[in-house]
C-alpha cells in the first residue's frame, strides 16, 4: 500500500490528539487497539494524526475527541484538511467516533467560542445549538448495544438531521436536550459521552470493532485477555448506576 | 467599629460550631460574617500596611506560599496567611476572624494569601493585591472549570487588578500573554527553567500551553538543575542549592517561584542564601512527597490533583517502587481526569482502593498495569495493603486524591488540617 502498511494491518487513526482530546477522548483509540491486540487481531496500528498528510489511506476506524471551546475554530480548520478522507472512510462503511465538540464540527452547523452558529463539515445531517446552561455530570443512554454510562460536559443541544438515528434515549442526563442522546448515520456515530466510553462501555466498543473487522472479512474473536477489564467496567458502571438510583 | 458586631457574631458561631463538631465547622464562621458583613473581608484585607500578597494558578499555590511565608518570619517579617484548606472566601473570613481584633483588623503588618483562581478573580473586585504571583494554568478540575482559557482568563483579571508588580512562570504560555497585555499596568518579574531542565522533562512540565523560548537567566529566577531533591537555581546573577520539600521538578518550579517572589517582597533586604537554607528545612507538605512511620514500616504519601500532576509524580517516583497503592475518591466525579495519563511504568499496583476504584482499575489494565486487587472500600483497601509483607526494597507508597487523602489520614489516625476534615 501508498502509505507503507500491510494490507492485513488493523488500522485506528486519531484525529489532532494534540487539539482534539480535553477529556481523554483520544484514549478511545487507544481502547480500540488495546481490545484488538488482547483479541489476537494481527498488525494492529494506532496512528496519531496531527498533519493532513499524515491521514493513512487505509484506514479501519477513525476517532474525533472533542477540544476545548477556545480551539474550536483552529480544530476546524484541521478537520476540513481531511474531510475528503472522512467522506471516504463514511462511504466506505468505517466506523468514525466523534466526541462533543469534535462531533458539532463534522455536523451542519457548530458554535464559535462566541457562540455564534458556524457551517460545519456536514458529514453528519443535524446541527448543534446554544444551551441555556452547561451541564456537567453523569449520562447514561439506553441503546441496542446495552445501557452506555458516562459523563457529560457542554452547553449545547444537538437536533438529529434527515436520516439520523439518535445513538439512544437518555436514562439519566441531558444528551442531545430532547431525550435522545447521540446521532448515527451509516458508519458514523455522534455523542456526548465524553473520555473512554469505550473502555467503561466494553459491548459497545465490541459492536464498533466488530463492524471495523468485518468489512474486510475479517471477525473479532472473543479475547479472555479483555475479561479482567470487562470486569473492572462492569465494576464501574454499576457505580454509577446505583449511585444515581437507575 | 463599623465590623465589631459581625466579627462577634463571627466568634460566636466558631464557638457553637465547635462545641457541636470538636476541631470542625472552621468555614462556616465566614459564611456568616461574609453574609451579614459583606464588607468585612475587603475591610479586613485592606488593612495591611505593608500590602497584600496574593498567590494563584492551577498548581503549587500552597507549597510556594508555605515557601514564602517561611523564607519572610526567616528575614523577620511575620505575615497572616491563610491555611490552603482556606483559599475561597468563607474559609479565608474564617481565618481572619480567628486572628483579629475586635475591630476586625490583623496586627500582622502583610498578608501573604494563596487563594483559588475562581475566587481570586472575584476578590480582586473588592481588594487589589500588590504583589501577584501567578504558578501555571493546567488543565484542572475539569468540571468545574471546563477549559485552560477559562482559567486564564481569571488570572488575566487578577493581574489587571494588581498595582505593583506581577510575578509570571515564564514557561507558561498563557501566562506569558498576560506580561503583553495592555491592560496590565503591574511590573512584571519571571521564574522559569532552563533548556536542560526542561530536555530533562520530556513529557514536559504539564502546562497546558509552553512557550517557545526558555527565560534568559538575567531575566528573574531560572531553575537551572534538579536531582532528586536537590535543585540549582539562578537568582540575580547568584547561583545556590536548594533542598526540595519533595522529589520532583514541579516543587524545584515551586522554590523558583518563591524565591522570586519573596525578592520582590523583600527587596535590598533579600538574602538569597538564607532563603534556599530556609525552603531546604521545610517540612514536606502533606501528602506531597510526604514520609510517614505506619506501625514500624516506611510509607511515602503522593497527592495527584489534576492529570498533569498526576504524570509528574508518576515519573517522578522511584524506580524500584514494587508496593503501590491507588485510592481514588469522589472528588474525581468524571473519570475521564485518569486518562491524559501514562500509568504504564507502575508496572504493578497492589491495591486500588476509593470510591472511583473501578474506574482507576480500568485505566490501569489499559495501560498493560498489573492490578493485584480492587477494594472500593477505602479503609479495607488501606488496612490490606498495609498487612502485605514489608517490600524487598524501598517503601510501600500511597498515591491518592485529594478526598482518599483526606480520609486516608482520619482513617490512619494521622494530623488532618483541622478545615480539611
Amino acid at each position: 500500500m501508498s502509505d507503507g502498511t500491510e494490507r492485513d494491518a488493523f488500522v485506528i487513526a486519531t484525529l489532532f490528539p494534540s487539539i482534539l482530546n480535553t477529556n481523554g477522548d483520544a484514549a478511545n483509540a487507544r481502547v480500540l487497539a488495546q481490545r484488538a491486540r488482547w483479541a489476537g487481531v494481527a498488525n494492529v496500528s494506532l496512528i496519531e494524526v496531527e498533519h493532513a498528510k499524515q491521514m493513512p489511506r487505509d484506514v479501519d476506524f477513525v476517532v474525533v475527541g472533542a477540544c476545548s471551546e477556545p480551539d474550536v475554530v483552529r480544530a476546524h480548520e484541521r478537520l476540513a484538511a481531511v474531510q475528503p478522507a472522512l467522506e471516504a472512510a463514511g462511504t466506505a462503511g468505517v466506523p468514525v467516533l466523534a466526541v462533543g465538540t469534535g462531533w458539532y464540527l463534522l455536523s451542519q452547523r457548530f458554535l464559535t467560542p462566541g457562540r455564534s452558529s458556524e457551517a460545519g463539515l456536514g458529514l453528519f445531517s443535524g446541527s448543534a445549538s446554544k444551551r441555556s446552561q452547561r451541564i456537567s455530570d453523569d449520562l447514561v443512554v439506553d441503546t441496542a448495544y446495552g445501557q452506555l454510562v458516562g459523563y457529560e460536559n457542554h452547553s449545547t443541544d444537538y437536533r438529529l438531521g434527515q436520516g439520523e438515528k439518535p445513538l439512544g434515549t437518555v436514562a439519566y442526563g441531558s444528551g442531545n436536550g430532547d431525550g435522545a442522546e447521540g446521532a448515527l448515520t451509516g458508519s458514523l456515530v455522534g455523542t456526548h459521552l465524553h473520555g473512554p466510553i469505550l473502555a467503561r462501555n466494553p459491548s459497545f466498543a465490541d459492536h464498533l470493532l466488530s463492524r471495523a473487522l468485518e468489512r474486510t472479512g475479517r471477525t473479532l474473536p472473543t479475547s479472555a485477555r479483555a475479561q479482567e477489564a470487562d470486569r473492572f467496567a462492569a465494576n464501574a458502571r454499576s457505580a454509577v448506576t446505583t449511585a444515581l438510583g437507575l | 467599629m463599623r465590623y465589631t458586631a459581625a466579627v462577634l457574631s463571627g466568634r460566636l458561631v466558631r464557638l457553637l460550631a465547635r462545641i457541636r463538631k470538636p476541631g470542625g465547622g472552621s468555614a462556616i464562621p465566614g459564611l456568616v460574617v461574609n453574609t451579614i458583613a459583606p464588607g468585612y473581608l475587603g475591610h479586613a484585607l485592606k488593612s495591611f500596611p505593608d500590602g497584600l500578597v496574593m498567590i494563584s494558578g492551577s498548581a503549587g499555590k500552597s507549597t510556594i506560599t508555605k515557601m514564602v511565608v517561611a523564607v519572610l518570619a526567616a528575614h523577620g517579617v511575620e505575615v497572616f496567611t491563610n491555611p490552603s484548606t482556606a483559599n475561597i472566601a468563607q474559609g479565608l473570613t474564617s481565618a481572619l476572624l480567628e486572628r483579629s481584633d475586635l475591630r476586625g483588623r490583623v496586627h500582622q503588618r502583610m498578608a501573604v494569601l494563596e487563594l483559588d483562581e475562581g475566587h481570586g478573580a472575584a476578590l480582586v473586585e473588592r481588594v487589589q493585591p500588590d504583589i501577584l504571583l501567578l504558578t501555571n494554568v493546567m488543565v484542572d478540575q475539569i468540571d468545574r472549570f471546563h477549559d485552560s482559557q477559562m482559567v486564564a482568563d481569571m488570572l488575566h483579571t487578577m493581574a489587571e487588578a494588581t498595582g505593583g508588580t506581577v510575578i509570571l512562570n515564564a514557561d507558561d504560555a498563557f501566562l506569558m500573554e498576560i506580561a503583553g497585555a495592555p491592560d496590565v499596568l503591574a511590573a512584571i518579574r519571571y521564574f522559569g527553567v532552563s533548556d536542560e531542565v526542561l530536555a530533562a522533562n520530556p513529557r514536559g512540565l504539564g502546562y497546558t500551553a509552553m512557550t517557545d523560548v526558555r527565560l534568559p537567566a538575567e531575566d528573574g529566577t531560572l531553575l537551572v538543575s534538579v536531582a532528586a531533591r536537590e535543585a540549582e537555581v539562578v537568582h540575580a546573577g547568584e547561583v545556590c542549592r536548594v533542598t526540595l520539600p519533595a522529589r520532583g521538578v514541579h516543587y524545584a518550579v515551586d522554590a523558583a517561584a518563591a524565591i522570586e517572589t519573596a525578592a520582590t517582597i523583600l527587596g535590598e533586604s533579600f538574602d538569597l542564601a538564607l532563603a534556599a537554607k530556609t525552603i531546604g528545612s521545610l517540612p514536606p507538605v502533606f501528602g506531597r512527597g510526604e514520609v510517614v512511620e505506619i506501625g514500624g514500616e516506611t510509607v511515602e504519601f503522593i497527592l495527584v490533583q489534576n492529570p498533569a500532576s498526576y504524570q509528574l509524580n508518576l515519573d517522578s517516583m522511584e524506580a524500584n517502587t514494587e508496593q503501590v497503592l491507588l485510592a481514588v475518591g469522589s472528588d474525581v466525579r468524571d473519570p475521564s481526569y485518569l486518562w491524559p495519563v501514562d500509568t504504564s511504568g507502575l508496572g504493578t499496583v497492589n491495591m486500588v482502593t476509593g470510591s472511583k476504584a473501578w474506574d482507576a482499575a480500568l485505566q490501569l489494565v489499559y495501560d498493560g498495569v498489573a492490578v493485584d486487587r480492587v477494594e472500593p472500600d477505602l479503609a479495607a483497601g488501606l488496612d490490606a495493603f498495609l498487612a502485605l509483607p514489608k517490600p524487598a526494597v524501598g517503601h510501600k507508597t500511597i498515591i491518592f486524591t485529594a478526598d482518599a487523602m483526606r480520609r486516608t489520614r482520619v482513617h490512619l489516625g494521622l494530623s488532618v488540617n483541622k478545615e480539611t476534615v
